[in-house]
């Protein structure tokens, strides 16, 4: 019996360590290049369409150089909890509760207010960064541990169990570090796993024991800026 | 149990540097697509600059491109409204009865096998559940999520329609229902789905005509609007709202059975018959309600969509009574552009009064153009090169995260130069900056551009280059080629501007002929006859 066991306990970590070399992850991914739905035009004509790519004009405009590179952009204070839901989850009415519930600090975080007379921020400070790591937890709550009663029919979107930090914390850092698996340095996963061992209870890791992990992530240089 | 151990030694310790395009694909695939690339994505997409490419043009024709180019709109107009502008459109006296707002609110009743009921507000604020015995409820579908079924009493499907679109919608939990989406969700609420829609619709306007791939121009073009599912449903609450005092274009009502009430995404609309009061994004609702003065309608112009501000130096002592702004000494500077430009608003009024205030036209002028009317404006912005120009920067920005360096001017001239290359396609030209090499490069500079471009050149309206070497006679020469290309819409009794007559062309020809140099006009487009007309009536006006 328990010969057979580590036979397949080895099957399923040879499985996983497949599914992370093959980089098919546990949570819902759209297709890419998914056409965009035209929609068309009613009533009367708009005319022709605009143009569509022309290579060698193009060719001289990227010919053109120039000695300054492109600045570090803030993702959109306003959407950024959105995007990040929908990577992993489908429109509904738990999305909008989720993006409700961090509602309050939306505004904190920099983002505009109803009628634009406040633009949204396209640099951090201490406020809002104080509020990305509350927005964070909650969030990382939902998509790392989500709760029966406030997130129904949610999934961890972690792609092992709990006690498979190796190929859990990797699958974060790749995720929000926005980097191939192989770019993730060891000193980034050897924190991680600090930060992890916090969340141990009773000797054991649990989804919850993630959710910092998550958090520190989204505050990651990474995932601050673009 | 050595082999596992130097596989994980393999996989684990030495991490690889991000190449450019790795970099480059996570930074334009969360910008235009709001998502963040896989190791599966990395390794199709990241490996060189071709599949680099291949992958931008994925992410354009991408479904989430539309969210991110809305985003942008938003953020480049600028236009939200508060609540309390939905407030004020509401039809105080229906029937000639105070209170008679209809509105239902909706919600699951608790327990098990709850319900999704409707009732009338003022029953459900009251606790009367539906407001009739249970046995007496019927079931409507709902036209925000057709999936599902709402119980209702009798009165409510007789006022309200089998699919209760004719009644405003709250729902008991505001928190929930102020961001959910139409149609993805039980959970809505008219009040806040019409007012951010509203909110939305100048950025709905560009971004159907950017994600479409019509020419940009076309985000000014008289008659042009967008709607959606939950404007769509605010326009037929004529009897709740004021939507006669909106000022739309009949046709646009006439449209409304052919959009979908669950459409989340704006659909486009040109409307046809008196245009004279519309331009694009500058005539909707969102626009003209939060700029609320037609100084303020002019100045956001002047910024958001020409990239120019207006600046002066003040004077020490700002007069008591200046008098004239447009020739006061201290105002001059600003107000002999802003105020003609603001008289293109008068059929608008101001504030609260955008409905019944307009005030009667004047002749007036801005950038070399003449006109009196909202549609003349547009039709002048639209062929502006500063206007093209500002496009490119606003684009630039958003992708690369900075305004050009004054060294960078010919790049800018180039992407411009490309811009209209390709007859002002937004799509071509975010894929142009977004697979240049300044985009790609891995090195990050600051934000902030320490020796800036200046402001794009306002321009002059469009010309057309022609050798004028003989007599062109407006008989022989103009009056042909003008009814073969113009005649059929600019004639007496239409509504536009007639161009039948030797005397419309000598004063309209000018406008005419940048309007057809830079495509705006006839609709089918730059061809050898048209351009044949613009060269005559510029060597004619000449002689």
């Amino acid at each position: 019996m328990r010969f057979r066991g580590t036979i397949v306990s080895n099957l399923i970590l040879f499985g996983l360590v497949c599914q992370i070399l093959s980089g098919c992850y546990f949570f819902r991914k759209r297709s890419p290049g998914v056409e965009a739905t035209t929609s068309g035009v009613v009533g009367e004509s708009l005319g022709a369409k605009a143009g569509s790519v022309d290579e060698e004009a193009l060719a001289l405009v990227h010919a053109i150089s120039s000695s300054y590179p492109a600045a570090g952009i803030r993702p959109d204070p306003d959407v950024m909890v959105r995007n990040l839901l929908l990577e992993y989850r489908d429109l509904g009415s738990t999305v909008a509760r989720e993006i409700g519930r961090v509602e309050a600090y939306r505004l904190l975080l920099g983002g505009a207010n109803q009628d634009f007379t406040i633009v949204p921020q396209d640099t951090y400070d201490a406020t809002s960064l104080l509020a990305k790591l509350k927005v964070a937890e909650e969030i990382c709550m939902g998509l790392v541990a989500p709760d029966e009663d406030l997130h129904p029919d949610w999934d961890s979107i972690l792609p092992a169990g709990p006690e498979d930090s190796a190929t859990n914390v990797l699958y974060l850092a790749q995720r929000f570090q926005g980097k191939p698996s192989s770019a993730v340095s060891a000193e980034t996963i050897q924190s991680l796993n600090s930060i992890l061992e916090t969340g141990r209870s009773e000797g054991s890791l649990s989804e919850s024991s993630y959710i910092p992990v998550c958090a520190t992530l989204i505050l990651d240089a990474d995932f601050l800026l673009l | 149990m050595r082999l596992l151990v130097g596989l994980f030694l393999l996989l684990e310790v030495n991490a690889i540097a991000q190449t450019y395009t790795e970099l480059a694909l996570r930074r334009a695939q969360y910008l235009l697509n709001g998502t963040t690339p896989t190791d599966e994505e990395f390794a199709l997409y990241g490996v060189d600059e071709n599949a680099y490419k291949a992958a931008v043009r994925q992410m354009i024709n991408d479904e989430r491109f539309y969210d991110s180019v809305l985003r942008y709109h938003e953020r480049i107009f600028g236009v939200g409204l508060p609540d309390e502008y939905l407030i004020e459109l509401i039809n105080e006296d229906i029937d000639g009865k105070q209170d008679k707002f209809a509105s239902l609110t909706c919600d699951r009743r608790e327990g098990a096998n709850s319900r999704f009921i409707c009732a009338w507000t003022k029953d459900y604020e009251d606790g009367k559940g539906t407001g009739c015995p249970e046995s007496q409820e019927v079931a409507a579908s709902v036209f925000w999520y057709p999936e599902i079924a709402a119980w209702v009493c009798p009165s409510v499907i007789t006022n309200c329609g089998q699919d209760l679109s004719k009644c405003f919608i709250q729902y008991g939990d505001e928190e929930a229902a102020k961001n959910a989406e139409l149609g993805a969700t039980e959970t809505f609420d008219s009040r806040f789905a019409v007012i951010k829609s509203l909110s939305r619709q100048a950025a709905g306007i560009a971004t159907a005509i950017a994600v479409e791939n019509y020419p940009y121009t076309k985000i000014l073009e008289p008659g042009v609007t967008a709607v959606d599912g939950a404007i769509a449903h605010f326009y037929q609450q004529t009897h709740h709202f004021k939507i006669d005092q909106l000022n739309l274009n009949s046709q646009v009502l006439e449209f409304l059975p052919q959009l979908s009430l669950t459409d989340t995404r704006f659909k486009l609309i040109k409307a046809g018959g008196d245009n004279y009061s519309r331009g694009g994004v500058i005539s909707s609702f969102g626009w003209l309600r939060r700029y609320d003065k037609n100084r303020t309608r002019a100045n956001e112009l002047y910024k958001r969509l020409l990239c120019r501000n207006f600046t002066a130096e003040l004077p020490a002592i700002f007069p008591q009574d200046p008098g004239n702004l447009r020739t006061a000494a201290a105002c001059r500077s600003c107000h002999e552009v802003l105020d003609p430009l603001a008289d293109f608003f008068l059929s608008w009024g101001e504030g609260a009064e955008i409905y019944t205030g307009s005030s009667a036209a004047v002749d007036t002028s801005f950038a070399g153009c003449q006109g009196s009317s909202v549609q003349e404006l547009a039709q002048c912005v639209q062929q502006l090169p500063g206007f093209q120009t500002c496009t490119v920067q606003n684009v630039w920005e958003w992708v690369v995260g900075r305004g050009f360096y004054k060294e960078e001017s010919d790049l800018r001239d180039g992407l411009v130069e490309y811009f209209q290359t390709t007859n002002y396609s937004f799509r071509e030209l975010v894929y142009a900056i977004v697979t240049h090499p300044v985009f790609m490069t891995a090195a990050r500079t600051d934000a902030l551009v320490t020796d800036p471009l200046e402001a794009p050149p306002l321009g002059e309206v469009p010309t057309v280059e022609a050798e004028c070497d003989t007599v062109i006679s407006y008989a022989a020469d103009i009056a042909p080629l003008s009814a073969n290309n113009c005649d059929q819409c600019h004639s007496a009794g239409s509504d536009r501007q007639d161009l039948t007559t030797e005397d419309q062309w000598a004063a309209l020809g000018e406008t005419a002929v940048g309007m057809m140099v830079s495509g705006s006009m006839p609709p089918g487009g730059f061809n050898e006859s048209v351009q044949t007309l613009a060269q005559n009536v510029k060597c004619w006006l000449e002689q």
